[in-house]
Order: C-alpha cells, then structure tokens, then sequence
C-alpha cells in the first residue's frame, strides 16, 4: 500500500520567502549529550502558573523524581533530569523573553544516574483508559515542544469529543530550525505510534500530518513509517515554504481553510494541533515511563564550531551545550547575539549562564553573517509590503502610525491584537522600522491600560460600596437619633405636660384660696 | 560570555529604500532614451537641471530643519521626484521653470509636510499643476516628434541649450518654426471646431494607436512598468485599475458616439496615461496602502483622467486626476481596510 502525499490546498494571506539555512544543522545525526556539571531548573517552564518546588536543599533526587508540583488547571510538573543532591533552590538567570532571573533547582548530579522507581512491564497504550493517558501526560509534565509550552493536559483534555481532526505540525518554517526535521528523520516511528495514542485518546476520525516541502528526507521517512503502520486514518500533507506556515493559525488555514475567530481556539472549530515533539513526548510517556527530562535543541549559527542538533537533558546549562558543540567560533560577543528560537520570533539572551528550558527548540549563536544589528530607521512611506507579507491579513503601516503616536484606540480599532508578532513586516521594510517592537510596546500598553482599568473599577466599585456602606450606617444612626431624640421629645412633652398639669392644679387649687 | 540583547526579529531586512528607488530610475530608463529619439535631447537638460536642483532644495529643506542630510539624499527619493518632473515638462523648457518647479516640489509639496513619506500630495504632480497654471504658455512648447513632417525646422543640441538658458532661440519668430500642440491638444481644439474624429486622426502627429512617438515612448514606460511588478517594487493594483478604469469608460463613450469621443487605445497611449498608471499613481506615500483601497484609488485616477480630458479645461489631466485622488487617500485608507484573521464575520 502506498501512502498518498497530498498538497496542501488552501494559503495564508501573505508570507515570506526565506533562506532555510537548515542544512548547516542536519549534517550528523542527533548526538546525545552526556550528564552535565550540573542542572538549573526553573520551577516555570510553561505557560500557566508556576510549579512549586517539593524537595529541599541537600535532597537525594532520582531520575525522574518530581521535584516541583504543578499549581491549578493550566500548569506542568517539573522532573529530575538525573540523580543528584539538590544544592539550591532561588532565583538564578533564566532564558525568558521578559523575566531575567527566576526560581531554579540546582542539581549537582552523582553521575549515577539512577531511575527512579517505575512500572516493570513495558505498557500497551491500547489497554489504557483516556483518564489513564490523560494522568501520564500530565504527571510527566508533559508541555508543547514547540515553543508556546502550554501544558499539554490542558489541551487534550477537553477535546473529547466532536474533533473533525487531530493536525500534527511538521511545519518548522523559521529559518536555522531544524530540530524537529531530525526528530522526525530519526524517529518517525515513535511519532506515529504517538499519533495513534493520540488518536485512541481523542477518538478523532482523521490525522493530518503536514511538513513543510523543504523536508523532502523527513517526509519521506514519515512516509515509509506510515506505509509500515498501515493506518489508514493518518493523511500526509505537504506544504509551501513560507513563512510563517507553522504557525498555528497559518497552518489551520493552510489545511483547512478556516480562520479562528478572535478569542477562539482551534479546539473551538475542532481541531487539536501539536508539534511533532510534544507527539513523542506523549509517546515516551506513555510508552516509556520518561517524564519530559530532556529534547533536542538546534545548536546552530555561524558562531558556534560544529552546529548540529543535540539531545540534552533539561537544565544543562547553555554554556556546557556550546562546548558539547565544540563552543565558539570567537571568543569575542561584542557582535554575536545569542538567540532562544530562531531569527524572527526567537529571544535575544544577555548570557549563556542561563539553563536549557522545555521552551528551547533552538540555540541561535548568531554573528554579523547571521543577523544584523538594528538599523537606523527611516521614514514609512508607506510602500504597503508591510501590508503584502501580513499572514494575518492587518495593515502594519497604519499600525505603527497609532502604535507610535500612542492612539492605542485607533491602534485596535486597526485590530493590533491579531497581530502574531512574527516579524515578515519587519523583514521586508524597506525604511529598516522595528515594526514589531513598537506593536510589542503597544500591546503592553494596552494590556497594561485594561489591567489598570480593571482594578481602578475595582477600587471604585470597593470605594462606592464602602460609602454605600457607611451612608446606611450614617442613615440607620441618624434614624436611630431621629427615633431616640423623638421618643426624648416625647417624654420631654409628657414630663412638660406632666408638670403644666400639676402646675395647672397647684394653679387651681391656689386659685380658690385667693378667691 | 556575555551578549548584547535586541529585540526580535534579527534577520537582515531584504530592502531598502534606495534600492527602491533605484529600481523606479532604472524603469524609466528605456522610455527616456525613446524620449530623446523622439523628442531631442531637451529632456535630458531637464533632467540633469531638476536633479541637481532637486538636491540642492533638498540638503537645504533638512539643514533648516536639522536633520541629517546625507541618508536623506542617497535614498534617492528627491531624484525620482525631478525625474518624473522632467519627465512632465515639455522638451524645450527654460531653466528657471525646471528649478522653480523642483523647489515647489521639494520645499513645499514635500518638507512643508513634513518630509518623506507625510506628504499628502505627489510632490512631482504638484508642482507641474503650479508650473501649467503659473507659466501656461511656457509648458506647451511641445516639438512634433521625430518622422512627422509638419513643416518645421529640427532644433539641434546647441539650440536646446540656447533654449534652455536664454529662453528663446535665435530672433523671436524661430520658436514658431520648431513648436507643435500636442495630439491631445489637437483633439481638444479640433473637436471644439466640430470636427470629427475620422477627421481628426488624419493630422500628421497621431499614430496607429495614440499620436506618433509618443505611442513608443509610451510602449516603453509600460516595459519600464513591468519590470517594476516583476521585481515587486509596485504591485498590480493601482495600474490595473487606472488602465482598465480609463479604458472602460472611453470604450462606453466611444461606441456611443464614435465622432466625438475617442477610443481607448488613443486615450491610454497618448499623453501620460500609463506613465501615470505605472510610475505616478504608484508612489506608495501618496497612494492608498490596503490592496482594495489601491483599486479604488485606482479607479477614482482612471475616471479623472477621462472626465477631465473630455470635458475639462486642460487637454491632458494626468496631474489634476492624481492630485484630486491624493485627497481622498485618508478616507479611503479608512474606509477600506482588509478583514483581519479571524475577524471575518460568521454567517
């Protein structure tokens, strides 16, 4: 039987063509690094609320111990990625977009490595019930790989029941990227076997797998572990290379036409889409027993020695992930850049002192060759390619007229919050404006004024109740005076004519003696 | 180690302005070199004396106001400027009117503004409007092109020199011998005298499709245009819409009363229809900048250049129809917006 690759048919509004520079990663094989000098793992590592750590320092830990709870609805375990004594637990530089330093475990390792104990007997998924699928993935703190890290659970958990599709993102669009393409060249049977868990568990009638075609060697291993599986339900999809085609929304619409409308999910329309990484983590979950303790990042770009795609364990420390790599190119940063992700949507690090986090799919070493330092910026005139590469169909010219002027109204009656902030504006500006940077700003502001405003109601709806409040207590006291100087009247009044009477009879009974 | 951090993205942006503006000169290359065949080597003056003006006005509008000159300069927008000028202005054209008409153009058109990219109207356009209605008699000295013989004497190098900085050419009768009114002048005065077209189209100047030369000075500008869409410094929008939008109205007019009103071929390669269409109505600030809006904005120039040409006061209304539109950029730009992701609404 021969498994069908289909095109994708529809496409998202605009896009850009960009160098893959992939190649210079997908030389080797992924390599394994071996346990680090040591491991730093912060307690956030997903979206949602921040884990609680459940050891103490000088704790013996074991591989794959749960060392940090997760807190509520949306949040994720953290594991120890090897055996070691726990050394610190406190704030240490973390590789985040906005936060500097944030709570970490420190673990030296013994060098043992010794497993925690788990379940003997490998397990058939095929055995398990949902709830029991749905508890691995969450136990094993289990988060998209693809670089939102939303808890998995999360999202597996409501999408029981009328899925039209399950879509596995392949796509892998930005440029130097390249750690799902070898993930899925190596381990394309895993990902399938993931997919069918998934599919056990969601009990949707079709899977879309859909890569970008500048993968042919992935594809085709999909391919031929699809032709092995034999199940008819997994559709392969191949898509244009364009920028940026893996983003969820594009790659929705890329397949299926549909838009998600603003607030919505993609669960909303039916759909449950996860990156081929999260696939095998499930898979290794639920297969395997393994807790998310490690993934393969890309260690690339023109600064580092031998860029390739290394498997690490999460917590190594970037530093020790750029030696395994052969280190730098040059000992001078003065005009490198160290990227978390890639070159458009990636986070520029101070410092390679901060650890591996689930979030890294990409280690971006990148010199003058790579990027450029930010240019002078010109004046818009208003050329509209802004407009043309736009995948969300907005016109950033007019944006960044309100975003730099401040009129945020204006700048959402222009509808900035669809905005992705994936950078193809920026790319093609012919007057070099840092378009996404100002509608970052913008968005801050905004959300920052809808907080305010939130809590300034708040304290004003706090503030009238407690006058409220006090003007019934001032009322009921001033009713309470009213009630008490009246009855006072009264008996004022009564005593008064109390007396008058008496007064009345002293009267008249004198009155008779002076007669 | 330690880095420098920025903010995403960091990839090396692909353009940049002057490449743009590069590539409008180079589209205009061809047309220019049909133009000096067809029209001797006046333009070429013209051009050199509005560039150098033009960035003299130029370095003077930033120095006054304290911004920095040179990359205000090299991004070569104030050349593409008195390009297009000269590209308005008739062949034989004294010198004081090509450096008057970039000065309107530079300092008042576009730094009283606010400089690139916050002017409201076609700096360019403007000033040629400034230039016919100031100086009427001075921007119709129009020479009959190259293989029409209308009887008049050919004006050499040095005559468009002497013309030029002099402002007249030996005695005061030797202007009379070389000049000539344009197709579309004739069109208008002749049709004025109640003549028809058949009648019309048998004068000398007017070509197979719109008047002699400037139907190849026009071929080429629409070559020049192409190339602009093929490496994507215009898109297809505007010049489509004032192309089709001018054609299908002269094309209505036509076949209801073929004597009077002429037909779209003759109105789209006569006079500066797709120089327009490619080059003037194009320039992104003063254009409409959504893909609908550019349509419409497109449509509105197509229109103009009809309704004022027909029935206006001027024979050729390219100027008029771009600046009438310019004003209506803001409320197209707001009127027209693309429906953004998923704010398409739910039937």
């Amino acid at each position: 039987m021969d498994i069908l690759l289909r095109e994708a048919e529809f496409q998202f509004p605009g896009g850009i063509d960009l160098p893959a520079m992939k190649e210079i990663s997908t030389n080797d094989r992924i390599r394994i690094m071996p346990i680090p000098s040591q491991l730093i793992l912060p307690i956030k590592q997903h979206a949602g609320l921040t884990a609680k750590a459940i050891v103490n320092v000088g704790d013996q830990v074991l591989k794959g111990q749960l060392i940090a709870e997760l807190q509520g609805e949306v949040s994720a375990n953290i594991h120890a990625p090897t055996s070691g004594i726990i050394v610190s637990i406190g704030p240490y530089p973390v590789p985040h977009a906005s936060a500097q330093v944030s709570d970490c475990i420190r673990i030296i390792p013994d060098g043992k490595d010794v497993w925690i104990e788990r379940p003997v007997t490998p397990r058939h998924y095929q055995s398990l019930s949902n709830q029991e699928i749905i508890n691995v993935v969450r136990d094993y703190g289990i988060v998209g790989l693809g670089g939102a890290v939303f808890p998995t659970e999360a999202k597996i958990k409501p999408s029981n029941n009328n899925l039209k599709a399950l879509i596995i993102n392949g796509a892998e669009c930005e440029p130097y990227i390249s750690c799902d393409d070898m993930l899925m060249r190596e381990y394309g049977e895993d990902i399938i076997e993931g997919i069918k868990i998934l599919l056990q568990l969601t009990g949707a009638p079709r899977c879309i797998f859909a890569i970008e075609n500048n993968k042919p060697t992935a594809i085709s291993i999909i391919r031929e572990a699809l032709r092995d599986s034999a199940d008819l339900r997994i559709e392969l999809f191949s898509l244009p290379s364009l920028y940026p085609q893996g983003g969820e929304k594009q790659l929705l619409q890329s397949l299926t036409n549909e838009e998600i409308p603003k607030g919505k999910l993609p669960l909303d329309l039916g759909y449950l889409m996860l990156n081929v990484g999260t696939v095998k983590a499930i898979r290794d979950a639920v297969m395997e027993d393994q807790p998310l303790i490690s993934r393969v990042v890309t260690v690339t770009g023109d600064g580092v020695m031998h860029p390739q795609n290394v498997m690490a364990l999460i917590g190594t420390p970037v530093i020790e992930l750029i030696d395994f790599c052969g280190g730098y190119k040059s000992k001078s940063s003065q005009t490198h850049q160290l990227i978390m992700g890639g070159p458009l949507m990636g986070v520029s690090l101070p410092s390679d002192a901060v650890p591996l986090v689930k979030a890294m799919n990409c280690l971006l070493v990148a010199s003058p060759k790579d990027t450029q330092p930010q240019l002078e910026p010109k004046a818009c005139i208003r050329c509209g390619e802004c407009s043309q590469v736009c995948p969300a169909n907005l016109l950033p010219q007019q944006l960044y007229w309100y975003s730099k002027s401040k009129n945020y109204v204006e700048a959402e009656r222009f509808n900035l919050s669809a905005c992705i902030e994936c950078g193809a504006c920026d790319y093609v500006c012919p007057s070099h404006i840092p378009l996404v940077q100002y509608f970052r700003h913008a968005k801050g502001e905004i959300k920052e004024r809808q907080e305010q405003k939130i809590a300034s109601d708040i304290a004003r709806e706090r503030f009238e109740y407690r006058e409220q409040r006090l003007q019934k207590i001032a009322d009921e006291r001033a009713a309470k005076l009213a009630a008490k100087k009246s009855g006072m009247q009264n008996k004022t009044q009564t005593k008064k004519s109390a007396i008058d009477e008496i007064m009345q009879r002293a009267k008249s009974k004198k009155k008779p003696e002076e007669n | 180690m330690y880095f420098k951090v920025l903010s995403s993205p960091f990839l090396k942006p692909k353009n940049n302005i002057t490449k743009v503006m590069l590539h409008v000169l180079l589209a205009l290359l061809p047309a220019l070199i049909a133009y000096i065949w067809y029209f001797g080597w006046g333009i070429f003056f013209n051009i050199i004396i509005a560039c150098l003006s033009a960035i003299m006005f130029e370095a003077f509008a930033l120095k006054v106001q304290d911004k920095p000159i040179i990359p205000a300069i090299t991004d070569l927008s104030a050349i593409v400027t008195a390009v297009l000028l000269a590209f308005a202005l008739p062949p034989l054209c004294a010198w004081w009117i090509t450096v008057f008409g970039t000065g309107f153009a530079i300092l008042i058109a576009k730094h009283l503004y606010g400089g690139l990219g916050y002017n409201i109207f076609n700096p360019a356009m403007a000033a040629y409007v400034v230039l016919l209605i100031s100086f009427p008699k001075e921007m119709v000295v129009w020479l009959a092109p190259r293989g029409v013989d209308l009887g008049l004497e050919t004006v050499s190098v040095a005559q468009t020199i002497e013309y030029i900085f002099r402002g007249a050419i030996g005695n005061a009768y030797a202007l009379d011998a070389v000049t000539s009114a344009t197709p579309l002048d004739i069109l208008k005065t002749d049709l004025g005298g109640m003549q028809t077209m058949q009648e019309i189209k048998t004068h000398p100047l007017f070509g197979s499709m719109g008047g002699h030369g400037w139907e190849w000075i026009n071929n080429w500008l629409a070559i020049g245009g192409f190339y602009l869409l093929a490496v994507k410094v215009i898109r297809w929008h505007i010049p489509a819409a004032v192309l089709v939008s001018l054609i299908c109205i002269a094309t209505v007019f036509n076949i209801y009363d073929p004597g009077h009103y002429a037909k779209a071929t003759f109105h789209v390669f006569t006079g500066a229809a797709i120089l327009c269409a490619f080059f003037i109505a194009t320039d992104p600030v003063t254009a409409a900048t959504s893909n609908k809006g550019r349509v419409i904005y497109g449509i509105g120039i197509g229109l103009l250049i009809y309704i004022i040409r027909t029935w206006g006061g001027y024979p050729d209304a390219i100027a008029f129809a771009v600046l009438l539109m310019n004003m209506c950029v803001p409320l197209i730009d707001y009127y027209f917006k693309p429906i953004a992701y998923g704010h398409k609404k739910i039937k």
